[in-house]
């Protein structure tokens, strides 16, 4: 009885915490077969909630950076979405979806995804799309029984993507199927080893793979419409009212790689994490400063009041919103 | 006397009889057209006869009009050396350069692999339509002008092997009948007018060595047609001598007869002759070891090699009212030529 008491308290801890989806750094919570570890989280604003003022300390949200960590194997259709609540889905652990079988996957854009992500993994559509992933870890399609369709717009980081190590020596590692490329990121891979292993065609040539790829549901590719993150979680905000330019701050944060950490390649899972810098312009000064964290303090002297504390490499410091500076 | 060394340094020249533009040959189950001919002279020094061996090469330039095979690996090569007189002894070989594909060539052609030579001219409108090639994939070469609906229909996926080299005018018009068409990666970026990017996929190295035919075709896929060029001027003497000198070109202004051999413009010769220090432009040119045969307007003239015109015709034509080269007079016009020839001895 005790136990089933203790079960029950903990679903509802994780049900109150998925709701209100204010997660920490570390949390692992679970969504729809999908498991996911916070990476960073930061102070953003709802843009519809405050559209001109912050009025107080009340106004921010937490936000942040997703790691799927692992995808159940029962799932037919698997839906990574871009966004839980307002935490963004930026990357996939090692080995997500080894030796899986799905009918299809849908993948938004992501910052990365690691080392076999992908590898041995069987798609009964008959072929894996990948939106824009700017870093690839190693051998990530090794074996992939599929063909894979990339559709990148820019320049990519997939250095070992199409290698992996056999013995003391580096061999290819490529998908079992055909490698399809959008003809936009020909250049991109002109470098790489599956350049010369791949096929690109652009407009509807292109769509017509990616429709085939998702056994031709236009429902199936509008999971990026549900990206609500974008709409209520606004990244830059200003401390001061639009109307009272020329004073305050404008702050605008971000998830940033751990310099120590370098490529997010290996335990991923386990130790792999995210840092969130501030980057601060004081208005008037014109100059900015980069902190590690950001607190929005109510002020007690005062009736509608606030303040906010940094916390960077000089240590905290304290200032009022129209930027002057708050004696500790 | 220098008349009978002459015909001593010279081997006898084949009696050469001409191939018409617009005028069909078979070769190896496939029909080509004439598009024009002509005779070069050329003169060779033998070492084991120890002496200078004079030709007179007949060179033309054909295209694919049909095909009467199927179900075979088919290399057009870029030349073809035909007997074009197959009821005389002797055969008369004339080397035709393959310029062109005509109107609907390889319409509904059913075959395993079709390869084609590099340089040509010209691909007809509707030339490949519903063509089926059964290992895959169509290798296009490089080709000046590719016409109206070349491959609308085609059974097998496109591969364009030179994109910077081709010209395409309406080929790609129908979009819903196109076949999948394929550039190199490398030639993607290439701007052609007539080819829509959107239309077209491109693909690695190592996937075109995959949809390349078996290595006795590829090594027939280099082959490129050569056009007659530098060495197109003569003498009729050779050289070093004194004598009608000619110069083979394309002609400018040609007779239009409505049909594929209007893409490539037939051969003219522009002659001086210092025997009569005259510039004329000539439809034809033949020649054996003694005289020349011209054709201008439609009247033939005859000269000796040294330039003279040959006054009496009739004398140089056998018993049959035959000239040199074949062609056959009726009575009445040799009873005219001696009756000329007896008039200009007169004067």
């Amino acid at each position: 009885m005790r136990s089933r008491l203790i079960a029950f308290f903990v679903l509802m801890l994780l049900f109150v915490k998925l709701c209100a989806q204010e997660y920490s750094v570390g949390d692992i919570f679970e969504k729809d077969g999908i498991s996911y570890k916070v990476l960073v989280s930061y102070l953003v604003i709802d843009s519809k909630e405050t559209p001109d003022t912050i009025y107080s300390p009340n106004n921010f949200h937490r936000s942040g950076e997703l790691m799927a960590i692992s995808v159940s194997k029962t799932l037919n259709d698997v839906v990574i979405p871009p966004a839980v609540g307002r935490f963004k889905v930026v990357g996939l652990t090692d080995s997500l979806f080894f030796e899986h079988e799905h009918d299809r996957i849908w993948l938004p854009d992501l910052l990365f995804a690691g080392n076999g992500c992908f590898a041995k993994l069987k798609l009964r559509s008959g072929a894996l799309v990948l939106h824009n992933i700017s870093r690839m870890g190693e051998s990530a399609f090794d074996d992939l029984d599929a063909d894979l369709i990339i559709d990148v717009n820019g320049g990519v980081t997939w250095n070992n993507t199409f290698t992996k190590e056999v013995g003391d020596k580096r061999v290819e590692s490529l998908p079992k199927g055909n490698v399809k490329l959008n003809s936009r990121s020909l250049s991109a891979f002109r470098k790489s080893g599956v350049y010369d292993n791949s096929i690109s065609a652009s407009g509807e040539n292109f769509q017509k793979w990616i429709d085939a790829a998702f056994n031709n549901d236009a429902k199936f590719q509008q999971n990026d419409i549900i990206d609500k993150n974008a709409r209520f979680s606004k990244k830059v905000y200003n401390t001061m009212p639009k109307i009272k330019q020329g004073r305050g701050f404008e702050i605008t944060v971000r998830g940033a790689d751990v310099k120590k950490m370098k490529m997010p390649w290996g335990n991923l899972t386990k130790e792999y994490y995210r840092e969130a810098l501030y980057n601060v312009r004081d208005i008037k000064k014109k100059t900015v400063t980069v902190y590690r964290d950001f607190i929005p303090e109510e002020r007690s002297s005062l009736k509608d009041g606030w303040y906010v504390r940094f916390i960077g490499e000089k240590g905290e410091e304290k200032y009022m919103l129209n930027g002057k500076k708050l004696k500790k | 006397m220098k008349k009978i060394i002459l015909l001593f340094i010279n081997v006898a020249i084949a009696t050469l009889a001409f191939a018409y533009r617009g005028e069909t040959i078979e070769y190896k189950g496939v029909i080509y057209t004439v598009v024009s001919e002509c005779n070069l002279r050329t003169e060779t020094y033998n070492e084991g006869a120890k002496k200078n061996i004079v030709e007179c090469k007949r060179y033309g330039e054909v295209y694919v009009s049909e095909i009467r095979v199927s179900d075979i690996d088919l290399v057009i090569d870029p030349v073809i050396k035909v007997n074009t007189k197959k009821d005389s002894k002797k055969p008369v070989v004339t080397e035709y350069s393959v310029v062109g594909v005509g109107d609907k060539a390889f319409m509904n052609a059913k075959l395993t692999n079709l390869i084609l030579p590099n340089n040509m001219r010209f691909i007809g409108n509707e030339a490949f339509k519903n063509m089926e090639i059964t290992e895959g994939t169509f290798f296009l070469p490089k080709t000046k002008r590719v016409l109206r609906d070349a491959f609308d229909g085609l059974k097998a996926r496109l591969f364009i092997l030179n994109l910077n080299d081709c010209g395409f005018e309406n080929t790609f018009q129908n979009i819903d009948q196109l076949p999948e068409i394929y550039v190199r990666h490398n030639h993607y970026s290439i701007t052609v007018n007539g080819l829509n990017k959107k239309l077209i996929y491109s693909v690695g190295d190592k996937i075109v060595q995959e949809w390349l035919p078996k290595e006795s075709l590829q090594e027939k896929m280099d082959a490129e047609v050569s056009y007659i060029g530098d060495k197109t001027m003569f003498k009729t003497l050779g050289d070093n001598t004194v004598s009608p000198a000619f110069n083979i070109r394309k002609s400018k202004r040609f007779d239009k007869i409505g049909s594929n051999v209007d893409m490539v413009a037939p051969f003219e010769y522009a002659c001086y002759n210092p025997y009569t220090t005259e510039q004329n432009v000539y439809s034809e040119f033949v020649m054996n070891t003694l005289v020349y045969r011209v054709k201008k307007g439609d009247e033939y003239l005859y000269f000796n090699l040294d330039g003279r015109p040959v006054v009496d015709v009739s004398s140089i034509l056998d018993n049959k009212g035959q000239d040199p080269f074949g062609f056959p007079y009726s009575i009445e016009q040799i009873k005219k030529f001696k009756a000329v020839a007896k008039q200009k001895k007169a004067k």
